[in-house]
């Protein structure tokens, strides 16, 4: 999206236009809903999470001076949501039963039934994908973070290094241990390593 | 080899697109993070699942609508305050208003009474008698307050007054003679 495009994006949603929030979400959901998910680990928190954050956009965007981008103005807020949600351990998947007999509960084989049969390729894509959320839990959650917003919110490490507020140098050093940390957890895994 | 705090300083604000210099170890180790930034960067990547994107646009709508319904409740509240000061003020200059230096002296619960008779021009002609009553009983109460002369006339009344005792002086003087 051109910074003009933007702007004006940003202007029509401050002033209340559910068309410009629903381009917003357009725009940055997958993104964020991508983050949210490597950042918690499961899709349940991330979908959760992805919700939750359009109500605080909403709610916050009048705020926002447009004098920088957008991006790491919208992760600061995905970040501290992460952050509450570690700190408060609430991660709750929907509970699991055989028979569904707990309130709220989803059986199992209604699961089953309704993700359907899965394509061998989704099916490793999804294996690969826990793997690399397990990969990622082996890192400190700053380190986590940083690593994450470099990809996600596409953040300099100037713009992490101000968000935590520590020197630049530290921010890169992290990144770097955790590209290791990441390359060698996921290589002893398929014995490459 | 692992480099130094000042070292990452270099080679950030070198992978940060800033015009450096750099050489050996520290070229090595920036090369080596473009690299691995760049192979995991797909991998984090994960579809969004439909459900997700729509449960997220639903909570959205749902915001945006609270919002704007919000906005109007704000203005709602802030118009009726409008309306309370507004008639709290015209209420106040009614009853604190000095009383007109010519004409008659209308108290203050006359006019209050005459602002807070009902004036619905939809009324029925029921309504329309039940008015004209309401007038014509205000008119009376009006006609007969005390009549307070404005300063000429009460001067003119003065005038009056000496020319009569002056007539009278004339008369006695007259008739003891």
């Amino acid at each position: 999206m051109d910074p003009a495009q933007l702007r004006a994006m940003i202007a029509s949603a401050q002033k209340g236009s559910a068309e410009a929030y629903q381009a917003m979400l357009d725009a940055y959901g997958p993104r964020l809903y991508g983050y949210f998910l490597r950042a918690c680990g499961n899709h349940h928190d991330a979908e959760d999470l992805l919700g939750e954050f359009m109500l605080r956009m909403v709610r916050r965007l009048k705020d926002y001076d447009d004098r920088g981008r957008l991006e790491p103005w919208l992760f600061r807020i995905a970040a501290n949501m992460v952050r509450d949600r570690i700190r408060r351990g609430k991660a709750n998947p929907t509970p699991l039963s055989i028979s569904a007999e707990v309130e709220g509960a989803v059986s199992l084989g209604e699961r089953l039934v309704a993700d359907g049969p899965l394509a061998d390729a989704e099916m490793l894509a999804r294996e690969a994908s826990v793997e690399l959320n397990q990969a990622l839990d082996k890192l400190d959650s700053k380190t986590r973070d940083m690593m994450l917003l470099r990809h996600f919110a596409e953040m300099s490490f100037k713009e992490i290094a101000e968000m935590y507020d520590c020197p630049l140098g530290t921010v890169l050093a992290r990144v770097h241990r955790g590209l290791r940390t990441l390359k060698e957890v996921m290589g002893k895994r398929h014995g490459t390593d | 080899m692992e480099p130094t705090e000042r070292q990452y300083d270099r080679i950030a604000r070198w992978l940060d697109g800033e015009d450096l210099r750099l050489e050996g170890p520290e070229l090595q180790a920036a090369q080596d993070i473009r690299r691995q930034e760049a192979a995991w960067g797909p991998m984090l990547d994960a579809p969004v699942p439909a459900a997700a994107m729509t449960a997220a646009r639903n909570r959205l709508t749902r915001a945006v609508a609270r919002r704007k319904h919000h906005s109007l409740r704000v203005g709602a509240f802030v118009g009726a305050i409008l309306a309370v000061a507004a008639a709290i003020v015209l209420a106040v200059t009614v009853l604190w208003m000095p009383a007109p230096s010519n004409g008659p002296d209308v108290p203050a619960s006359v006019l209050f009474a005459a602002l807070s008779t009902p004036s619905d021009s939809s009324a029925g002609g029921d309504d329309t008698g039940a008015l004209a009553e309401r007038v014509s009983a205000l008119e009376e109460e009006m006609t007969s307050l005390v009549y307070t002369p404005a300063p000429v006339d009460a001067q003119n009344n003065g005038s009056d007054v000496q020319a009569d005792e002056s007539w009278l002086d004339d008369y006695l003087n007259d008739s003891t003679t």
